[in-house]
């Protein structure tokens, strides 16, 4: 069977690097927040909030992004609870990256090692597909999460930046958070299942040709 | 399965081990031994053209088909 080392090699390097780099982003956002909540200062939320809302006045917020129309608010008191919510996010979203990360090393080294329609690597693609749709899933319980916590701390009793999905008709508002969600997750999810099916189906073929004599 | 596989009374006829006749073959003695006991799914056409040549046997000697109601009888 012909190979590409020089590819596969690559890919397994490159692999191997990201999961270096994720255990340093790891530890760097253990350190921010023990730094964080030893410190003073402006607490500023990191979720955007959508500034295309026509009353939405720029001043309240501390820094926007016209491109994308987004907007970060600042709140109105120190709330440590939020550094926490941050890095219960933090790591859950670079460990679900890492887990991914890692599952696709091992998949390429089983590739370069010459395994390539076993059913092993049908099964972790199957999960790296799955475990890349979660991170779509996540992003909505992220946003749910955010729009929760920023509507009961961020406002004051006459203007309020609202969840969309959870809005108040009574109180002048200042800016909606809606979900800012990566639709290229969900394709990139799509197209792993698409091939662990074709691995599934050569997978197939090989064990049939192996039958043959 | 109503295939019969008649390896083994073709190498008894030409007293060919299994081990000769999978040299001269080239096919492994694993898989010849799969074969005689007919756990295989199939044989390529070119394995069996070889085993016909070294036998010097047709492949209806080699292979037979038996319908399942009279191997019930």
């Amino acid at each position: 069977m012909k190979k590409h080392p020089l590819v596969l090699k690559s890919l397994v390097f490159l692999s191997k690097l990201t999961l270096i780099l994720l255990g340093i982003v790891i530890l760097y956002v253990i350190g921010s927040f023990i730094f964080a909540i030893s410190g003073e200062g402006e607490l500023i939320s990191t979720y955007p909030v959508d500034i295309t809302f026509e009353n939405a006045e720029l001043k309240h917020y501390t820094s926007y992004d016209f491109i994308r129309s987004k907007g970060y608010i600042k709140f109105s008191s120190e709330h440590w609870s939020y550094y926490l919510l941050k890095i219960i996010d933090s790591i859950l979203k670079i460990g679900l990256i890492f887990w991914a990360t890692l599952i696709a090393h091992r998949l390429f080294k089983r590739v370069e090692a010459g395994e390539i329609f076993s059913a092993r690597n049908v099964k972790k693609l199957q999960q790296l597909s799955l475990l890349v749709f979660f991170v779509f899933l996540y992003e909505i319980i992220e946003y749910a999460v955010y729009a929760l916590y920023i509507k009961a701390h961020s406002a004051n009793d006459t203007q309020v930046i609202q969840p969309y999905l959870w809005k108040d008709a009574d109180k002048q508002v200042l800016g909606y958070l809606i979900p800012d969600l990566n639709f290229s997750i969900l394709i990139i999810s799509l197209i792993l299942w698409v091939i662990s099916e074709v691995f599934r189906k050569g997978h197939y073929l090989e064990t049939e040709n192996k039958a043959f004599i | 399965m109503p295939i019969i596989i008649n390896l083994d009374v073709v190498m008894a006829k030409r007293k060919m081990s299994l081990t000769e006749l999978s040299e001269k073959v080239g096919v492994s003695m694993t898989n010849l031994s799969l074969l005689k006991k007919g756990h295989v799914k199939g044989i390529r056409f070119n394995t069996l053209e070889a085993i016909c040549e070294v036998l010097e046997c047709k492949p209806g000697d080699i292979i037979d088909f038996e319908p399942k109601s009279s191997s019930n009888e």
